[in-house]
């Protein structure tokens, strides 16, 4: 028995010497073929621009998969080898679950409907406001299926969530073992009863997890959403539970909550109690034509003035790189002694640029879309500056209004969006914002 | 539209007015604007006239003094096309490494200009054979590939008997030390008698390999060998 393949399914280089093939190793194609499609056997593509065509040692005719390239090669002479997993997991002495914290009212509430998900099957959406709390609603379920000796994976699209998990989790259940998998991990691979993955690592199972939770699920819209959906159905038990935990579910997620094809947990409000931060809109003219010319006059130059003097410390999101750095240079012309700097996606110094700003070495930190999630500073306003670019969609527009009023002692915060004419992800983010506050007012879960 | 084949950004082709009156073929460029900047070519820069580095002075460098007094009787000289910058090395890791083909097409075109411009049709193209064990992983030989998108003829006169150790995870000693790896294929021994020929690799690196290359071909009774690598 080869406990490394148990639940996998992988490419013939991906074995790393597991040679001991028997009558419980299962094989496929790389491409699975039907009388409609054609489609990856790992990822799942059917689409024809994600099929390449190349000259191949098994003769005329073979393709790869680019859909999934980074994991490894999957040609069309391919095969994948595949284990049934078996959950053979020693036993673990209570408490399995180490934490001691307490959940308020509504958390309570959604980790009982969360339990009995992981207890009976199924899937269920975790609608859950940024700042709600949503990790620790997972502990009761979590520590239900490890006791049942079930094999639990949680999952993001965004590596940086899976680092910020692992340790929480890891804590939490102390006794269980656990493997982080993502793209550029130095440790080996090892069977565990607790996974933490990319969604991207999910290809690499099949039929594997009893529970499997997938945190942040609109991350990337759009173009992972086939594949995303793929994988974690192909590492899913078929009697299993996947529960997906977000903010801002997608158009046709919140469509099948509303015609009850799909169970929901609505959280409505944060931990803290307070209502969200409603985003107010600001007409400034063509910003891009005045900061492109350093033009720094209008509202924006106005605002950023006032908090300056107020002493209040903000980020500002803009819709890409070039324009950030020429607002920043406008910004430094008119506020050459204001302490900034401003990050991106690739930039190497980004952990230490965000950690300044938390610890408050900063006036105010320039952004692009890359901190809308993940990050939580304590006393904050938030700017969007170019609010209708198209960048800015209902899902990143609510995540970024979720940066403000995070902290319990600092429980409101300003939210901004600068615009030269308002966006219908605009409309949309600020009505989908007042519906969570109306909805935690008439479940009582504000204190005010 | 033009899709980059590097970041997948569409773009419309700039369409001059010798395309329109059809003075020349329109041609749709494999990289985008932005990603046409990573790249850097050598052929506007002073280059070693032995291994075609970055290099000013009109000595060649002190790695090619070196060879010289390896290989007193050869003389080399390699042509680069581009810098081996960051690009060049991711670019080499997701066309030969992750075996991404179509990537082959971001440089056919330089490379196609190179040889037709510097070498006649009595060179024989010869690709730098790859180990048995790579070609089953990465399905094809990277460099035949990058002959084949710039539609240059090539001949595989060479094989690899190496053990198909891979060069890129040595150090610059290891690399030195490196068995020689190749022969050339019994049935095409007079194809290369008297022969000018033009060995192609993808990068030269410490140029070990294209010298054990040479040194092959040069035992079997080639005239000259000239080397040409997309990178240096």
């Amino acid at each position: 028995m080869n406990l490394e393949m148990m639940g996998r399914e992988l490419l013939s280089q991906e074995l790393n010497g597991i040679t001991e093939m028997n009558e419980s190793v299962e094989t496929r194609s790389g491409f699975t073929q039907t009388e409609k499609k054609i489609s990856c056997t790992r990822c799942g593509s059917s689409l024809v621009k994600d099929r390449v065509f190349a000259p191949c040692l098994c003769g005329e005719g073979c393709f790869y998969c680019l859909s999934c390239l980074q994991m490894g090669k999957v040609k069309k002479c391919s095969t994948l080898y595949y284990q049934k997993e078996e959950n053979l997991f020693a036993d673990i002495n209570e408490p399995v679950l180490m934490w001691k914290g307490t959940l308020s009212p509504q958390q309570q509430e959604a980790s009982e409907e969360i339990l009995s998900t992981i207890n009976q099957g199924g899937e269920r959406l975790v609608w859950a406001v940024a700042g709600a709390g949503k990790t620790e609603m997972l502990f009761q379920g979590i520590a239900q299926a490890l006791k049942d000796k079930k094999r639990v994976c949680l999952a993001s699209p965004r590596v940086d969530v899976c680092l910020e998990l692992a340790p929480r989790i890891q804590h939490a259940f102390s006794q269980t073992e656990l493997i982080v998998l993502h793209g550029s991990m130095e440790e080996t691979y090892r069977y565990t009863q607790l996974v933490i993955a990319t969604t991207h690592q999910l290809m690499r199972f099949r039929e594997a997890f009893d529970v499997l939770i997938i945190d942040e699920i609109d991350a990337f819209p759009f173009h992972l959403d086939d594949s995303l959906q793929f994988a974690a159905q192909k590492a899913r038990k078929k009697n299993g539970s996947l529960i997906y935990l977000s903010a801002t579910p997608s158009a046709a997620m919140r469509k099948l909550v509303q015609t009850q094809q799909l169970q929901a947990s609505i959280l409505p409000a944060r931990y803290h109690g307070y209502p969200l931060p409603v985003p107010a809109f600001m007409w400034t003219g063509d910003w891009k034509k005045k900061i492109q010319n350093q033009k720094m006059q209008g509202r924006f130059f106005k605002i950023v003035r006032e908090m300056l003097k107020a002493n209040r410390r903000f980020l500002i999101f803009v819709p890409n790189i070039d324009l950030m750095h020429e607002l920043a240079t406008c910004l430094n012309l008119l506020y050459p002694s204001a302490v900034f700097t401003s990050v991106y996606a690739e930039d190497p110094e980004r952990k230490e640029k965000v950690l300044m700003m938390r610890q408050e070495e900063l006036d105010f930190l320039l952004t692009t879309t890359i901190l809308e999630r993940g990050v939580t500073f304590r006393d904050i306003d938030v700017l969007v500056l170019g609010a209708e670019d198209k960048t800015f969609t209902e899902a990143a527009l609510v995540q970024i209004s979720g940066r403000a009023g995070r902290h319990k002692d600092y429980p409101t915060g300003e939210v901004i969006f600068f615009h030269y004419g308002q966006s219908r992800e605009m409309k949309h983010a600020r009505k989908q914002i007042l519906q969570m506050n109306r909805l935690a007012y008439e479940r009582g879960l504000i204190h005010q | 539209m033009n899709t980059c084949l590097w970041c997948g950004v569409e773009e419309m082709p700039v369409i001059r007015l010798a395309d329109l009156i059809g003075l020349s073929k329109i041609s749709s460029k494999p990289l985008c604007r932005k990603c046409s900047f990573l790249v850097s070519l050598l052929d506007n820069q002073s280059t070693c006239i032995g291994c075609g580095r970055v290099w000013e002075g009109s000595e060649i460098c002190p790695d090619c003094i070196r060879w010289k007094e390896h290989y007193p009787q050869y003389d080399f000289q390699n042509e680069a096309i581009y810098e081996y910058n960051s690009f060049m090395k991711d670019w080499i890791e997701a066309y030969k490494f992750k075996g991404d083909y179509r990537l082959g097409k971001v440089v056919a075109e330089p490379l196609k200009k190179k040889i037709t411009q510097k070498f006649d049709h009595s060179w024989l193209t010869v690709p730098i054979p790859v180990s048995k064990k790579s070609i089953e992983n990465r399905g094809f030989n990277q460099v035949a590939g990058l002959l084949s998108f710039a539609e240059v003829n090539y001949v595989e006169v060479l094989q690899h008997i190496g053990t198909g150790e891979k060069q890129s995870s040595k150090n610059r000693r290891e690399r030195m030390i490196t068995p020689q790896p190749f022969e050339v294929r019994r049935e095409m021994l007079d194809m290369v008698v008297d022969k000018k020929i033009l060995l192609i690799d993808d990068v030269y690196t410490t140029g070990r390999t294209l010298f054990h290359a040479a040194e092959c071909l040069l035992s079997k009774g080639a005239v000259s060998v000239r080397t040409l690598t997309i990178a240096r």
